[in-house]
């Protein structure tokens, strides 16, 4: 019984050290390094007018079928969800660069995955462009 | 300036930005895996002193289907917290550099 028990009591350990690590995890792991990721997802643009970012953000963000959860324009962060093709949550960051510069940075889901992929960025970027009449600029 | 690097670092994690209040110093966003991980950072200046203090705070919440509240509970690991906060200093100094 004395070993039953201990052996019970092994296995929870186990089990709580196996979740621990599962959060971890989950919370911790990516499939791109931090500078990767940022250099595929954030972008410069030419000007000094962060309020005329922030609203080509929103008005690209309707372009692409989100609905905006939620938008700061102090911080400069605006959150939004697509559904349809699973559900995407996207987060924009905007501020400002060192002199005329403006830096976006965006980021997101799809269902249970963070977007690593160059793509749906590009595409992002692309309606940003389009709305802002402004080229977006690889940071490098 | 570290309100920034926070939320660098969550965005660098695959958060997405729930609320934030730049005038009170706290984000709070969320991810899915394994579950809903909800992430709340705060900060706040030191009067007087040339630094900030950042704080985590990280839960999980496990939905139960059927029932009408989910079941959460508060991440304790220390070295999750310790990555995060490496995750931190390293999106100040990419923050910095602009990128």
């Amino acid at each position: 019984m004395p070993r039953l028990s201990r052996f019970s009591l092994l296995l929870l350990l186990s089990i709580l050290g196996a979740c621990q690590t599962d959060s971890r995890q989950h919370v911790l792991a990516t499939t791109n390094s931090q500078v990767a990721q940022r250099a595929i997802s954030t972008r410069a643009f030419d000007t000094e007018d962060r309020a005329t970012v922030f609203r080509g953000v929103l008005s690209a963000l309707q372009d692409l079928g989100f609905v905006v959860d939620r938008a700061d324009p102090t911080l400069g962060t605006v959150s939004a969800t697509r559904f349809g093709n699973g559900v995407v949550r996207f987060t924009v960051t905007v501020r400002p660069g060192r002199g005329p510069r403006t830096i976006v940075r965006a980021s997101g889901q799809l269902n249970q995955h963070e977007l690593s992929d160059p793509a749906p960025f590009q595409r992002f970027y692309e309606a940003l462009s389009q709305a802002l009449f402004l080229q977006a600029n690889q940071i490098d | 300036m570290m309100m920034q690097a926070a939320l660098g670092a969550l965005q660098d994690l695959g958060f997405t930005i729930e609320e934030s209040q730049a005038d009170a110093g706290v984000i709070v966003g969320s991810k899915v895996a394994g579950g809903r991980i909800r992430a709340q950072v705060s900060v706040r200046r030191v009067p007087a002193q040339p630094f900030s203090v950042v704080r985590a705070t990280f839960q999980r919440i496990v939905p139960r289907p059927g029932a009408m509240l989910a079941l959460g509970e508060t991440l304790d690991d220390p070295l999750l917290y310790q990555g995060f906060f490496d995750r931190i200093a390293q999106s100040a100094f990419l923050t910095a550099h602009e990128i």
